[in-house]
């Protein structure tokens, strides 16, 4: 019997990832050059559909946003500091740590959009930014860009902090997961800073594509009480209760604990539909429940955070030869640390940053196998503990600017991967516990270059026990051709270490280990230009290229056993574009495309992989009736699967209404997704043997949202 | 004697309706000019003050924007409007055009700060000048109400700028039941330092407006000092109350409005207008977060007050 990751290696392995000789791989590069018929890889056909998409969403954006071209205030006067809007220095930023001032690409989610557009889990929200888009195989959300989403890849290639904590895991390298098992509420949330771009040379592994950082409201911003109750369809039951509490002298704790049981739904895949399979329904089996609990205790220059969560969700869909329609099969994620930060403004040019952690994770899944008339209870079990701690000091230098420097200092207790049979007979096919001990320095060096030109400059270098070392540059030129006018150059090389599963499982029936994995790494240019047309609307294109080697994936050797290699290597190139702006009546809207090729040398035709990703979205207060709307459409191009098929592509739109103020302590949320009852597909991911999934049809929820008033 | 008649009866006529035309060429009705920065959300709301104030007369009002003024050379043409009664100059650069356009009008200044108001030689004198300047005793009654038992009270003060001498402070501020320790910061550079001398000394420390110390960079270090230190900041507009001052004083710029407008019909009237006045309607708020922060408390009574706003 194989591990679940076995099983998705195996699978991946089998289907697409034969070895190849290096000669072989330099002719297949050769082969997916950019031909005459093609505007960035993509065909005419593909590009026309795409440039359709274009207009329409340009259009539409532009007529509304029309009218709100105007000129923006010039206040003048020695009065006129009363006037001015002074920066906001919130009270969180003491304690947190943010992206937004990042030379690159960014896209920032606030509150009041997840507020608005009723974004209830990670993955919502993310699927509603530019060129983001999320996949569902039934087991976990994880989310895409530019083109490069391998199902099966649980969110390896993103980097996810909470506050800057890093929530990367020491066993599979996954980040956290985009659904209900992301382990924070998105009541808590106070913004999601999307940072696209390599971000190896500040934070080391895993940030290759994009960098999230979640950042949760302080103590002093959560009522004193507050709880929500959600409601929807697939038995979707949550409920939510926090605390912001003053506890004197300054110091002030948020408290938070949710529940969450949701039965899920009777699903239907065509590929069981035989008689000992209950004709391929799946009763009972998509089931999902879990808590999550955080805490943050604020006191001076000090944060303290507590988080942890965990959620067991069942699996419908027969995964890797499990007996199907049984409700026994089942995995569970579990995350949580303890943090303490410090942060001081030395002076108004320096300032420290400092924390320390213990994290832990736990993975346990259980597979019922039909061996003869009996069913095996097979497990599989990952559980890390580690602890860590990271300084950064910046500085500004007198007539150059910022120079930031800091290091970290990661130490495994524990990184355990096991797999048993439970029953009929408890017999251990592996235990295997290699801890790391990694460490990393960085510096990265702003220059103002003149008033218009700022250069930056970082690199970091990377060490541990089990891996090789990795120096990541990035640097980055910033042109604000006029006040309104910026222009960005960014280039730069990340990384990705070989995971302990990657590098260490070997069970000895289905996969040996590798001990000279290498990191993965990733070479990247990209050119952005962001336009302040009015004081309310904005816009900007940014066009990047990716060129990814040393692809770690899983191979079939010989024997038949699997071995993550060094094997494959990938390229992506594309364009993304996005309009938004505030108009009449306090109606916003945003509307984003992105075009993009990705290409595998190993695989001509990238599984997961969208052309084109279209958003649109816009809200609109309606005070008079005490009543906030949003709308949302999303549309994804068609994506090739595992077997060579493609899942068509479509439009989703989601409709959220929420009460402004209904009563003082008050309001009512109520949503439908898939508003027109669209019948969409995700590819499916390895060992599954639907290659693609039905997604779920319309669906509604009611929220309802109570706060005392301080 | 018939056609001698019908020639008088013409005359008379004529009379009558060159009479009439001038009696109502007397009864046209007077025109202020208002000259302010439009674009500016407190001048916008001013205005409106303005306008509900004179509407009651008629009067009728003409507004002029700064910003198109800059942008086109000549400007006199509009301002020079024969009919022109009275021009009510909104902020510092309205009133520096005004007096160099026309300086046989008379002016109404308003929305100004009191040592920016006389601070350039202008052609003439506003007939009367609107400051905006918090007035001491205000304050430290608000402060009372709001906090009371926190009797210490420091002021960041470039006293380059002019102002009334730290003596007279003291003894106002002693009469109310408050000690005041005044620290002079003459240039941005020396903000944070400044404000860190009051640590210790002071409960609040009073930031007065001034685009010299206080800007976009300046007061990101100075309220996460604040916030590390637990010395609260008093803010000078709502801005700075949302940036992260713990409270802050400011003018109701929809009553300076209607102040101006009075000043305006005074003038108009031709009755004697007070050459200077201050606010009559301030607002008070508090930055509930920071508060929380600094383990600060309001009293319960100050809410009852309308012009407190509570900001998240």
């Amino acid at each position: 019997m194989l591990s679940f990751r076995n099983r998705i290696i195996q699978a991946y392995g089998i289907v697409q990832l034969p070895i190849r000789h290096p000669a072989e791989l330099a002719g297949l590069h050769q082969g997916t050059g950019i031909g005459k018929s093609t505007v960035l890889g993509l065909s005419w056909n593909k590009v026309e559909e795409s440039l359709q998409i274009a207009r329409r969403v340009l259009l539409t954006t532009f007529a509304l946003l029309a009218p709100a071209l105007a000129q923006a205030p010039n206040p003048s006067g020695p009065e006129s500091i009363l006037f001015d809007n002074l920066p906001v220095v919130e009270a969180a930023t003491l304690h947190t740590q943010t992206l937004q001032e990042a030379p690159a690409s960014i896209t920032v989610i606030s509150a009041e959009d997840i507020h608005t557009y009723g974004f209830r889990t990670l993955g919502e929200a993310l699927a509603s930014v530019r060129g983001l888009y999320v996949t569902y195989d039934r087991s976990y959300y994880f989310a895409g860009l530019r083109g490069f989403s391998l199902p099966g890849d649980y969110n390896t290639r993103f980097l996810v902090m909470l506050n800057g904590h890093y929530l990367t895991e020491n066993i599979y390298d996954s980040n956290n997961f985009f659904g209900q098992d992301f382990d924070l509420d998105m009541d808590l949330v106070k913004r999601i800073e999307i940072v696209r771009g390599p971000s190896s040379a500040l934070y080391g592994s895993n940030g290759i594509f994009a960098t999230i950082n979640i950042l949760t409201k302080s103590p002093v911003e959560v009522k004193h009480l507050s709880a929500s109750t959600e409601t929807g369809s697939f038995g979707d039951k949550k409920i939510i209760v926090s605390s912001g509490t003053q506890l004197g002298r300054g110091a002030n704790l948020l408290v938070s604990v949710s529940v969450f049981n949701n039965t899920g739904q009777s699903l239907y895949f065509p590929a069981y539909d035989q008689a000992q399979n209950n004709y391929g329904r799946a009763i009972g089996d998509d089931g999902e429940r879990g808590y999550h609990a955080f805490a943050s205790l604020v006191w001076r220059n000090w944060t303290f955070t507590g988080l942890f969560g965990s959620d067991q969700k069942q699996i419908p869909t027969g995964a890797y030869g499990t007996v199907f329609n049984d409700p026994g099969n089942w995995l569970l994620d579990a995350r949580g640390y303890f943090e303490a930060a410090y942060t001081r403004d030395l002076s108004a040019t320096r300032k420290l940053r400092w924390r320390t952690y213990y994290d832990q994770y736990r993975y346990r899944q259980r597979y019922d196998d039909a061996i003869g008339n009996t069913i095996q209870d097979d497990r599989d079990l990952g559980a890390g503990d580690w602890v860590g701690t990271q300084v950064g000091y910046d500085v500004a230098v007198p007539h150059v600017g910022t120079l930031t420097v800091g290091g970290e200092l990661n130490v495994d207790i524990r990184a355990l991967q096991q797999y048993y049979e439970l029953s009929p007979q408890r017999v251990y096919y592996l235990s295997v516990d290699h801890p790391n001990v990694s460490y990393g320095l960085f510096a990265q060096q702003q220059w103002q270059l003149s008033p218009s030109w700022n250069a930056y400059l970082g690199v970091r270098y990377d060490g541990s026990k089990n891996y090789t070392h990795f120096v990541s540059p990035r640097a980055a030129l910033v042109y604000r051709a006029s006040p309104n006018t910026v222009y960005k150059f960014l280039v730069g090389r990340a990384f990705r270490n070989p995971s302990a599963y990657e590098e260490f499982y070997e069970d000895g029936v289905s996969q040996v280990r590798n001990l000279s994995l290498r990191p993965e790494q990733a070479g990247t240019f990209e050119v952005a230009a962001e336009h302040q047309f009015t004081k309310k609307v904005s816009g900007l294109i940014s066009v990047y290229h990716y060129e990814m080697r040393d692809l770690i994936e899983g191979v079939t050797l010989d024997s038949g056993l699997l071995q993550y290699r060094n094997v494959d290597r990938a390229r992506a190139t594309g364009v993304e574009t996005e309009l938004s702006g505030k108009l009449f009546g306090g109606f916003q809207t945003t509307a984003s495309l992105a075009l993009q090729r990705t290409n595998e040398f190993l695989d001509s035709s990238p599984n997961n992989s969208p052309h084109a990703v279209a958003k649109l979205r816009g809200a609109l207060p309606l005070p008079k009736v005490r009543l906030q709307a949003a709308a949302a459409v999303q549309y994804l191009s068609r994506r090739a699967t595992l077997n060579g098929a493609e899942v068509p592509s479509y439009w989703l739109a989601d409709v959220t209404l929420t009460t402004k103020r209904l009563h003082p302590d008050f309001d009512v949320q109520f949503g439908v997704r898939n508003i027109f009852n669209r019948a969409y597909w995700d590819p499916g991911s390895p060992g599954l043997i639907e290659d693609q999934l039905l997604e779920n049809g319309r669906s509604v929820y009611l929220k309802l949202i109570w706060g005392t008033k301080e | 004697m018939r056609s001698r008649c019908s020639t008088l009866a013409v005359l008379a006529a004529g009379f009558w309706a060159a009479g009439r035309g001038y009696a109502e060429s007397l009864t046209v009705p007077a025109s202020v000019t208002i000259v302010a920065a439009t674009e500016i959300e407190a001048h916008r709301v001013a205005i409106e003050g303005i306008r509900t104030r004179l509407a009651k007369s008629s009067v009728e009002i003409r507004i002029v924007n700064l910003s198109a003024f800059r942008n086109v050379g000549s400007r006199a043409d509009r301002l020079a409007a024969p009919d022109t009664r009275a021009i009510i100059a909104i902020g510092t650069e309205a009133l520096d055009l005004v007096s160099a356009e026309r300086p046989d009008v008379p002016v109404v200044s308003t929305m100004v700060l009191r040592g920016n108001a006389g601070a350039k030689p202008r052609a003439s004198r506003p007939a009367a000048t609107i400051v905006l300047d918090v007035p001491f005793p205000a304050l430290l009654a608000r402060l009372k109400q709001a906090f009371p038992g926190k009797t210490r009270l420091g002021i960041i003060w470039n006293t380059s700028r002019g102002g009334p001498p730290a003596a007279v402070l003291e003894a106002r501020a002693q009469q109310s039941g408050f000690t005041v320790r005044i620290v002079d910061c003459p240039a941005a550079e020396q903000l944070l330092a400044a404000f860190l001398t009051l640590k210790g000394q002071v409960d609040f420390v009073w930031c007065l407006p001034d685009g010299a110390l206080y800007n976009g960079a300046t007061i990101r270090p100075l309220i996460l000092a604040s916030i590390e230190n637990r010395l609260p900041l008093i803010g000078f507009s709502e801005s700075f109350v949302r940036a992260g001052a713990a409270a802050g004083i400011y003018p109701d710029y929809r009553d300076i409005g209607l102040q101006t407008g009075e000043a305006a019909q005074q003038i108009l009237s031709g009755q004697a207008v007070p050459a200077s006045e201050g606010p009559r309607k301030l607002m008070f708020a508090v930055n509930q977060g920071v508060l929380r922060l600094l383990g600060l408390r309001y009293a319960p009574a100050a809410t009852s007050e309308a012009d407190f706003a509570v900001l998240q």
